[in-house]
């Protein structure tokens, strides 16, 4: 055994642009399929709580699939399967702006909003009845009882798994190398398979990833403390 | 102003309204005495419609409130409701439980707003404490905040349901103060309480409930101090 340990190697000239692009093309995955996530989780939650029920079992099957189906799967039958079934003009228009990124977001994005309505529907559970009435006395409508006043207690509820969520999400875009975005996974492997360092190219890759995990964990705690509920 | 006409309602196979009559006039002032299980609180819910009715009817100045055209969103902010559980939202100052409904509903800028929330709690005597959540607050603050909260939206009438139950017996004052005083300025109130010291100082007309039905109701000298009917008796030898 031979092995010289040498990150230096990898983090000069293109290679560590790759690593940088890839980083840069993780986060912006990560946030956007994360906005997407919250707001589909919302508008399901939202959803859900009609008193209509085929609305709840459609939701419900949505969570299912998400929660169910391999992520992988779900992102292949995205890049593979959908665009198929669009218009050609709106297919062309996919594949000539990044489709493999734009695909990968809605597929991370859509699992993740089944986590979320999940938890946004546990953290409603656990407020009382009486805050909905005291919001419906005043004269607010559904929508609104739910924008003004409900939501924004059960979204400080669920600060925690939110940040879970968040971080699974985050980690789970390294699935998007799989159709070809060029995210950090991707990159190292590039890397790698270029300079053969396998060691030290997927070690930067580690440390990024956990770097930036701490970096969500630190920023969920801190919007916890500002934001937790005080109920007594 | 609010009229009861033969109203009914049902809890599964359980009756709580049998049948209740009765009328609250502009500018009067209404208790409801009765103990647990009387149906007086499931009564003001169905003025609000927080309760649906299975028989009669609720007219609030002369219209069905189950009738199709009722926008009931827009009844209830003429309709102040204040809960026994005081029903703060905890992620707004008292400031901002009082402006929500005034930007949100009313459509007021923030500064105004803020202005006519300023004078409500002022009101309450609480000015000091705007930018208080309600954790911060003790019951019977709490329960000024949510009476500010109410009156902020201009209603005709308040309903308060038992607002000084949930409260250490020192807070009980500040609150009853606070509902004496408008009850003095005209507001036409339904007060469902064990209070019976208030409803004898205060009340136009108080109304007996008993399983579900008003047995007795007349001015508070009356129903009092000459009660005819075996339960109110009873009743008012166990909250005296």
């Amino acid at each position: 055994m031979g092995y010289v340990f040498d990150p230096a190697a990898v983090l000069t000239g293109q290679y560590l642009d790759w690593f940088i692009w890839g980083l840069a093309t993780t986060i912006a995955l990560t946030v956007a399929a994360w906005l997407l996530g919250m707001t589909i989780g919302i508008i399901l939650t939202l959803v859900r709580m009609l008193p209509f029920r085929p609305l709840e079992w459609l939701v419900a099957a949505y969570v299912e699939y998400h929660r169910n189906v391999p992520l992988l799967v779900q992102i292949l039958v995205w890049y593979f399967g959908v665009p198929q079934l669009l218009p050609r003009a709106i297919r062309m228009w996919v594949n000539s702006h990044h489709s493999e990124f734009l695909l990968a977001m809605v597929a991370l994005g859509l699992a993740s909003a089944a986590y979320i309505t999940e938890d946004l529907r546990s953290g409603i559970r656990s407020i009382p009845k009486t805050q909905y009435e005291a919001a419906r006395s005043i004269g607010f409508n559904y929508l609104q009882a739910m924008s003004y006043v409900i939501l924004p207690q059960a979204l400080r509820i669920v600060i925690p798994p939110l940040i879970n969520q968040t971080l699974l999400l985050f980690k789970n875009t390294s699935l998007a190398m799989a159709i070809g975005v060029g995210e950090l996974t991707y990159r190292t492997r590039e890397v790698d398979s270029y300079t053969f360092k396998t060691f030290e190219a997927f070690a930067v890759a580690t440390i990024i990833y956990l770097a930036i995990s701490f970096g969500i964990m630190a920023l969920g705690a801190f919007a916890n403390r500002r934001l937790k509920l005080e109920l007594r | 102003m609010i009229r009861f006409e033969a109203v009914e309602k049902w809890f599964g196979q359980q009756q709580v309204l049998a049948g209740v009559t009765g009328d609250v006039k502009r500018g009067e002032v209404v208790t409801l005495l009765g103990s647990s299980g009387s149906g007086k609180s499931t009564l003001i819910r169905t003025v609000t419609r927080l309760e649906a009715i299975q028989g009669g009817k609720v007219l609030f100045e002369g219209v069905d409130l189950a009738g199709r055209g009722v926008d009931i969103n827009r009844l209830r902010q003429r309709v102040g409701f204040v809960f026994q559980a005081f029903n703060l939202f905890p992620h707004l100052t008292a400031l901002g439980n009082i402006t929500l409904g005034l930007e949100r509903l009313r459509k007021m800028s923030k500064p105004l707003a803020r202005e006519r929330a300023m004078t409500e709690l002022d009101r309450v005597g609480l000015a000091d404490k705007a930018d208080a959540l309600p954790s911060r607050l003790s019951g019977g603050q709490r329960q000024r905040v949510a009476i500010a909260r109410a009156l902020a939206m201009d209603p005709d009438v308040m309903l308060f349901d038992e607002p000084t139950s949930a409260l250490d017996p020192e807070m009980v004052g500040e609150v009853l103060r606070v509902m004496r005083t408008l009850a003095q300025n005209g507001m036409t109130m339904v007060v469902v309480t064990h209070e019976v010291g208030f409803a004898r100082e205060v009340a136009d007309t108080v109304w007996f409930l008993d399983k579900g039905q008003i047995v007795e109701s007349g001015p508070p000298a009356e129903v009092l101090d000459r009660p005819g009917h075996e339960r109110l008796r009873s009743f008012l030898a166990k909250v005296h």
